[in-house]
């Protein structure tokens, strides 16, 4: 719960928060599309690094766009590294050790490269939306964009719940905790097996209120609410300048 | 003609627990009512019944006249607006703004109206500048604020609060109910409340209904009902704080007050008379 809302106060206090979020969750999936469909490596490194300046331009803290991006870090050069010897026909480099040959190959080290960057990319972006959007904010671009209702009625009701679930969760477990109930290994199991099942229940118990709390406002077998995001001049703006970075990042990288 | 009556109000639940006993009450409109009762007795209940959330077994529920059996369903959700005692319960959109407009847009209306109707709601409850704040970053009066946002929304004509003031601080607690009473006098909606704070029902109701073990035994105005120290007793209540003192200072030390008294201002005039009449 602490680090959710160590997101959620990166992505307010950054100054592209103001900007609209149909916006920025347009671009995204328009810069994974063009990441995806380029067989240069190039393109995704362009956009990674366009997206973390921006990120840094709106008052990102560098530490925390190292900690999102470290792990997308170790996956590329995992990638990379296991491209180098599996794929590919001209050698690059070979080893000779006692339990066999060791081969990296050219076509390898391009692909993983590709495969690197690609990865190195894509978080980048979802990094950039994430950092500069609230959840609630994405939520609304999503539905604006058409995706199907009923997934967006989900990610309403999760995002709400979790919290109070987690809340929920962290009270039985100090209640346990305080009447000696995580003295060892095996109060500990049974305790978090009591958890689990209270945990259930509470929910039962909680949705049927909902239930009953949302039919007394007119309920009709779908959640609609209404949203509250203007386009703006400075959305224009920054579509423009958007564009003309996706233009410059295609030409520079096909 | 009353706005909200019953009569003869039984409910029983699945596993034989009779919660209500046969409830007759009477409520008119513009009227600020406290429905009082200790844990259990049944207020919850009845609160349910008032919006049709529960179906009627016995008896009968009439709003505006009519009975609600022959109401649909979305009219009494319209004239009967319930608030829940637990606000997280209740909201459940990811920000306040889109809370507050759910019941609107399931109204039907026009999207100026629903823009409208949410802004002089939050603002009415003083949270049109949390608008855009998740509802989980709200502390729970905030919460509770954005709850009663959520369904005055909808312009009812009677407001139902179970509970208002539990689980709030003090100050908290007091804001709430002078916000309900602004409401009450600014709209002149009908505004009832469940609780077992005694020491607001004085200042702040017009009138009060006491309910013990599913039934009414006893109603009027603050001043009538907490008279029968004794049914109040008996129903596990208690009179105000200052209501209590001065009714020691009577018995016990033997103070000649001529009255009941129940808010600080009526001690404080009463004391005073006191004091100008020893010196």
């Amino acid at each position: 719960m602490e680090l959710h809302l160590a997101h959620l106060e990166v992505a307010e206090r950054s100054k592209l928060n103001s900007l609209d979020p149909r916006l920025k969750l347009v671009f995204s999936l328009l810069g994974l599309l063009i990441m995806v469909s380029t067989s240069k490596a190039l393109l995704p490194l362009a956009v990674t690094f366009l997206a973390g300046l921006v990120l840094v331009l709106g008052g990102t803290p560098w530490s925390y766009l190292g900690k999102r991006m470290l792990p997308a870090f170790y996956i590329g050069s995992v990638v990379l590294i296991t491209q180098i010897f599996l794929f590919g026909s001209t050698p690059l480099f070979q080893y000779n050790w006692s339990f066999g040959q060791v081969v990296g190959y050219r076509e390898g080290l391009e692909h993983g490269f590709l495969l690197m960057s690609r990865i190195l990319g894509a978080m980048s972006l979802m990094v950039f939306l994430t950092a500069t959007s609230t959840i609630n904010q994405l939520i609304f671009a999503a539905a604006w964009l058409k995706v199907p209702h009923s997934m967006i009625e989900i990610m309403t009701i999760a995002y709400r719940y979790i919290f109070v679930l987690l809340e929920e969760a962290e009270r039985i477990h100090q209640a346990q905790k305080v009447r000696l109930g995580h003295q060892n290994w095996k109060s500990s199991l049974k305790s978090f097996g009591n958890l689990g099942g209270m945990v259930i229940l509470r929910v039962f118990d909680k949705s049927n209120k909902l239930f009953s709390a949302m039919r007394c406002r007119g309920y009709q077998k779908s959640i609609r609410v209404t949203y509250q995001h203007d386009f703006t001049r400075k959305d224009l703006w920054s579509a423009v300048v958007l564009t003309a970075c996706l233009l410059g990042a295609l030409i520079a990288g096909f | 003609m009353a706005i909200l009556e019953t009569v003869g109000l039984e409910y029983t639940y699945p596993d034989g627990y009779q919660a209500l006993t046969g409830v007759d009450l009477k409520i008119e409109p513009g009227e600020f009512i406290a429905l009082l009762g200790a844990n259990g007795c049944g207020k919850t209940t009845l609160f349910q019944h008032f919006n049709g959330l529960f179906k009627l077994q016995q008896g009968d529920l009439r709003i505006k006249g009519q009975s609600i059996k022959e109401m649909k369903e979305e009219d009494v959700f319209k004239t009967v607006g319930l608030v829940f005692q637990d606000p997280n319960d209740q909201l459940f959109a990811a920000n306040v703004f889109e809370d507050v407009s759910y019941a609107p847009t399931n109204l039907g209306l026009p999207k100026e109206e629903i823009l409208r109707r949410v802004e002089e709601s939050l603002k009415l409850v003083g949270m049109w500048e949390h608008r855009l704040k998740s509802i989980h970053r709200l502390s729970y009066g905030q919460k509770k604020r954005v709850a009663i946002a959520g369904i005055l929304a909808m312009q009812p004509e009677i407001l139902v609060l179970d509970e208002p003031t539990a689980g709030l601080d003090p100050r908290t607690a007091s804001n709430l109910m002078h916000l309900l009473k602004d409401i009450q006098k600014k709209s002149g909606m009908t505004v009832i409340i469940s609780t077992h704070e005694v020491d607001y029902v004085p200042i702040y109701c017009h009138r009060a209904y006491v309910m013990e073990r599913g039934r009414i035994c006893a109603q009027g105005t603050p001043e009538e009902v907490f008279g029968n120290q004794q049914m109040i007793r008996q129903a596990f209540l208690r009179l105000p704080r200052i209501g209590h003192l001065l009714e020691i200072l009577q018995k016990e030390d033997g103070f000649g007050l001529k009255k009941l008294t129940l808010t600080i201002s009526q001690a404080r005039k009463e004391l005073k008379d006191l004091w100008r009449v020893g010196k």
